[in-house]
């Protein structure tokens, strides 16, 4: 089980003497949730959550202020506070530069070494990435490469090309499909598709989070949403007690990363789960 | 039997014959009926079947289209949502096996084709309008449309993708809540037209063969139906045509317990009913035949008997009362002889004696009347009241005894002998015994009838020779008092001029005394002369010697003049008499009979009213005539002496003491001119209120000339009443002027 995560930018962004916390997230997302509220037992001031549907959030509509410090929960609230001139403290998303929070993914390595343990004959991976996740296939790519596998993406910018550039990386030599947890182009269609593939192709999926394991890909490994919510809260926490910005560079994520498999599908793909369940992973 | 021999049945179509026409067989209509009836059926049934089966074929058309588009659309879903021909080439090749399915295309949400195939016959299909297809675009609920093409229908469909926002999807369980559905492509398929209409043509034939089977079936079945219905019905017919020929023994066979076999058993109870009811009508016949001519005999005989009692009594001309009675009784004795023997010999029986009520006596006595056929002392003891009055023929031991009675009272009694008294000879004889009391009757009614005319005839003619003694009488008193009066009045005359002189003065001066004495001599004579006068008027009338002369009367002057003239009589009294007439009312009358009349009543009327008022009231009648109302407010008459006032010489007031002095015939005299002018003089009044007098003239009075003296009155005697009471002195008050 993975212990530390470190991830933050070099120029944290945070004043002095914020006082309230406000945390920002969509409505009925189950990973979502379950981070707010380890975020609420967690954080020792007074606490106001805002949730948002799909009408969307600004710093308007949550009456935020510069003073306060805002955690926001996935990528949808980052990406709609993030050029409001708050504080904010990002969690289970990209982050974005100049803020310092919970990482949003496991390191590339440890996703590519749990790939090999369940089907160790993989050699070929095929993925599809957008820009914001351009980093993480990047540092993937160079895991790929001092581990033996060869990790072929196509960078693209829709979810409609990322289907055809999906069924274009499979029509040459693959072992596995991965697909990153980057919500701008790995649209539920995409996730269909590559589902699909799966099942038609016998292609191993994995995934970014539990909940897409449980929707059918083979595996995924994330962080727990708890872990998160409550790495972030121990960062609120130091903000307000003054800490200096330089010295909260590391957030550890005491819960590490988790490992999903779907027993069903790997039955029918003619994987053994019990060595990826000695490494720790759910196998449901 | 008439009804079942007659002759002219042979030559007439019997009911079987007629119905053997085959234009009026029973089963042929039946057979047409049946038969049209089932082609009815079966047409509408084949055509219901093939209505159902089109519509079934169109709706399964549309389903299977609507199921193979919604595949596609499923199935396309990512491909159109990549916009790659390699993701639904796949999809949409699999749809286009299908057999019916001519054309499969997908499109972008802007019409852009992705990928379609059609057979090669379509060629390069065409699509519909793009306004058309926009809402399939942009509605992800939109209903598929469906277009008509050559040979196919083009059908087009929304491809709808489904899932959740990316990162809900991402990080939430799946089968959130929250979802999205929104169009990425456009889905069509071409489906054929042709195996739709092969279905419908093998439907149709098949409802063809189907309604031509059922046809034929029908008509098999009418067929048949109809024999098994007309067959019994033909029976029927025959057995019905020998009863109308006379067979009665006939009887239907029929081998069903249907309602045709009740028919059946029904038409044979009917025959069997009809026979026994023939025979017993002939046997009534028989015996009625033998009534009636029973009964006609004893309606001549009857008819016999009547005419005896309607025999004329012959009445003798030259009877008088002392021979009439004994005339009567023979008459009546030859009524009962004749009315007996006739009897006697309509019934014939051995002996008839009739017993009559007795006249002479006081108790209820029968005396024999007549006796034929036997001698009277057979007849055994007369008939008791009690078996008069029961009214019942009383038979028993060869004798009856049936009782006479008029208007339900005993008149007397038959009775008959005989061996062996039938019933009908006692109902005949208690018939003949109402008619026998008639006549009976009306013999002794005759018989007093006859004896009063003669005691009429008798007296009348005393009466007659009465009356033209009277008549007699009557014309010596008149002429008496004409003479009298006339040589009275000469006289009188003289003494009133003498006093009148005198009272001048031509004799020298007059005292006081002497002028006293000579007003008195002549207001006496004035009273006396007016008495004379009036005597004198009186009898004119009653002589018939008054003319009554007519000319056109100006009514409202003559009233005018004699309330003028009454002034005088009324300067005393504290009133002056009033006229009320109307502008003119003129009749033919005689005008100086008009004034006496008014001139006494105007005068009556002063002489009695001592204070209130006088008043004279003309008014025209309808008739043209006119009315003249003389109303006072004196002492009035009651109303027990208003009868008397128009009797010669009567006053109300009679008395030696009376207060009002008069002749007590102005009055009478003014009643017989207002007669003798065809008018009238009639009297209301109160006593101590008033009296109203009025005359009445028609528009022309009567000419009659000098009449003559109208009959003495005659002695009231018996009935006759020729005495007119207006002529007879009576008793009680009198008022007259």
């Amino acid at each position: 089980m993975v212990a530390l995560v470190l991830v933050g930018a070099t120029q944290p962004a945070y004043a002095e003497g914020a006082t309230e916390v406000v945390l920002v997230k969509r409505g009925g997302v189950t990973a979502y949730e379950e981070a707010s509220e380890e975020f609420s037992e967690s954080c020792r001031v007074h606490l106001r959550v805002v949730s948002f549907g799909d009408e969307g959030v600004t710093v308007e509509s949550a009456r935020l202020k510069p003073s306060q410090l805002v955690v926001t929960v996935g990528q949808e609230a980052l990406d709609a506070l993030a050029k409001g001139g708050l504080q904010i403290i990002p969690t289970l998303a990209f982050h974005t530069a100049g803020l310092i929070g919970p990482p949003a993914v496991p390191p590339a390595d440890l996703l590519l070494r749990i790939l090999l343990t369940a089907r160790p004959g993989t050699r070929e991976v095929v993925t599809v990435y957008g820009p914001r996740s351009e980093a993480t296939f990047q540092a993937a790519h160079r895991a790929a490469e001092r581990i033996g596998i060869s990790l072929r993406g196509e960078r693209v910018s829709s979810g409609p090309e990322a289907v055809r550039k999906l069924h274009a990386l499979v029509e040459g030599p693959a072992h596995a499909i991965w697909l990153p947890g980057d919500t701008d182009v790995v649209t539920p269609q995409v996730f269909r598709y590559a589902l699909q593939l799966q099942l038609e192709r016998g292609l191993p999926l994995l995934a970014a989070t539990r909940q897409q394991v449980h929707a059918g890909a083979l595996l995924a490994v994330d962080f727990s949403p708890r872990s998160a919510g409550r790495a972030a809260a121990e960062l609120a926490n130091r903000i307000l007690e003054g800490q200096p910005a330089t010295e909260r560079r590391e957030v550890e994520l005491h819960g590490g990363a988790r490992i999903s498999v779907n027993a069903q599908v790997a039955r029918r793909l003619g994987i053994n789960p019990e060595p990826l369940r000695r490494l720790g992973a759910s196998v449901e | 039997m008439p009804a079942l021999n007659n002759s002219d049945d042979n030559s007439e179509l019997s009911t079987f014959e007629a119905i053997q026409q085959p234009r009026r067989r029973f089963r042929t209509r039946v057979f047409a009926y049946l038969i049209g009836l089932t082609l009815v059926t079966s047409v509408v049934s084949g055509g219901t079947y093939y209505q159902r089966q089109v519509r079934f074929i169109e709706k399964d058309r549309a389903l299977r289209a609507h199921t193979l588009l919604t595949s596609l659309a499923t199935q396309a879903e990512l491909g159109a949502y990549a916009g790659d021909a390699a993701l639904v080439d796949l999809p949409a090749r699999r749809t286009f096996r299908e057999p019916d399915v001519v054309l499969v295309g997908v499109y972008d949400t802007k019409g852009k084709e992705i990928l379609r195939l059609s057979a090669p016959e379509l060629g390069q299909p065409l699509r519909p309008a793009w306004t058309l297809l926009e809402h399939l675009a942009a509605d992800p609920e939109a209903v598929p449309g469906r277009f008509p093409a050559d040979g196919y229908e083009d059908m087009w469909a929304p491809i709808v993708t489904t899932a959740r926002p990316a990162a809900v999807a991402l990080s939430s369980e799946p089968g959130g809540a929250t979802q999205r559905r929104e169009v990425v492509g456009l889905a069509r398929i071409g489906l054929s037209l042709t195996p739709a209409k092969e279905q419908l043509a093998e439907v149709l034939s098949a409802g063809l063969i189907l309604t031509g089977a059922l046809v034929v079936l029908g008509a098999l079945a009418a067929l048949l139906i109809a024999r098994a219905i007309s067959q019994p019905v033909l029976a029927l017919a025959r057995g019905a045509d020998d009863i109308r020929r006379g067979n009665l023994d006939v009887r239907i066979k029929v081998g069903s317990s249907d309602e045709i076999g009740l028919l059946a058993e029904s038409f044979n109870r009917m025959a069997a009913q009809l026979k026994a009811t023939m025979a017993e009508l002939a046997s009534l016949n028989r015996n009625l035949e033998s009534e009636v001519s029973r009964r006609t005999d004893e309606i001549r005989r009857q008819a016999e008997f009547t005419e005896v009692l309607n025999a004329p009594i012959v009445a003798d001309p030259t009877a008088t009362l002392g021979t009439a009675s004994s005339t009567a009784q023979a008459e009546l004795d030859k009524l009962i002889y004749n009315a007996s023997s006739s009897l006697r010999a309509a019934t014939q029986v051995t002996g008839v004696g009739l017993y009559l009520l007795r006249d002479d006596e006081v108790e209820f006595t029968l005396g024999l009347a007549a006796c034929v056929g036997v001698e009277p002392a057979l007849l055994g003891p007369p008939p008791s009241e009690a078996d008069c009055r029961a009214g019942r023929p009383l038979v028993g031991d060869g004798r009856a005894v049936v009782p006479v009675l008029f208007r339900g009272e005993p008149e007397g009694a038959l009775v008959l002998l005989g061996d062996s008294l039938e019933g009908h000879i006692v109902e005949f004889t208690v018939r003949a015994a109402g008619p026998l009391a008639i006549a009976i009757s009306n013999a002794r009614a005759y018989a007093t009838l006859s004896h009063l005319a003669r005691q009429l005839k008798e007296r009348n003619a005393a009466l007659e020779k009465q009356r033209d003694q009277l008549q007699q009488m009557n014309r010596l008193k008149s002429e008496f008092l004409a003479n009298v009066s006339h040589e009275l009045r000469t006289p009188l005359n003289a003494i009133l001029g003498y006093a009148e002189i005198m009272a001048e003065g031509v004799y020298g001066d007059v005292t006081t005394e002497q002028r006293e004495a000579l007003d008195g001599v002549n207001e006496s004579g004035q009273n006396l002369l007016t008495l004379i006068n009036q005597i004198l008027d009186l009898s004119k009338v009653e002589s018939g010697k008054v003319e009554v002369y007519v000319t056109e009367v100006m009514v409202h002057d003559l009233v005018h003049s004699v309330v003028s003239e009454a002034q005088a009589l009324a300067k005393s009294r504290p009133y002056k008499v009033q006229a009320r007439c109307p502008a003119r009312v003129v009749v033919r009358t005689d005008a100086a009979k008009v004034k006496q009349i008014l001139t006494n009543l105007v005068g009556n009327a002063v002489k009695f009213t001592e204070k209130g008022g006088v008043a004279v009231e003309l008014k025209p009648t309808a008739e043209g005539g006119c009315t003249v109302a003389v109303r006072d407010t004196g002492i009035g008459i009651r109303k027990e002496d208003q009868h008397l006032i128009f009797e010669e010489f009567r006053q109300v007031d009679g008395s030696a003491t009376r207060k009002f002095q008069g002749t007590g015939l102005g009055l009478a005299i003014a009643r017989r001119f207002a007669q003798l002018l065809g008018g009238t003089l009639v009297v209301t009044s109160q006593a101590h209120v008033g009296s109203t007098f009025t005359l009445t003239l028609p528009p022309d009075a009567p000419r009659r000339p000098p009449q003559p003296p109208p009959s003495p009155p005659t002695p009231k005697s018996g009935k006759m009443d020729a005495v007119r009471p207006g002529l007879l002195p009576g008793p009680g008050p009198r008022r007259t002027s």
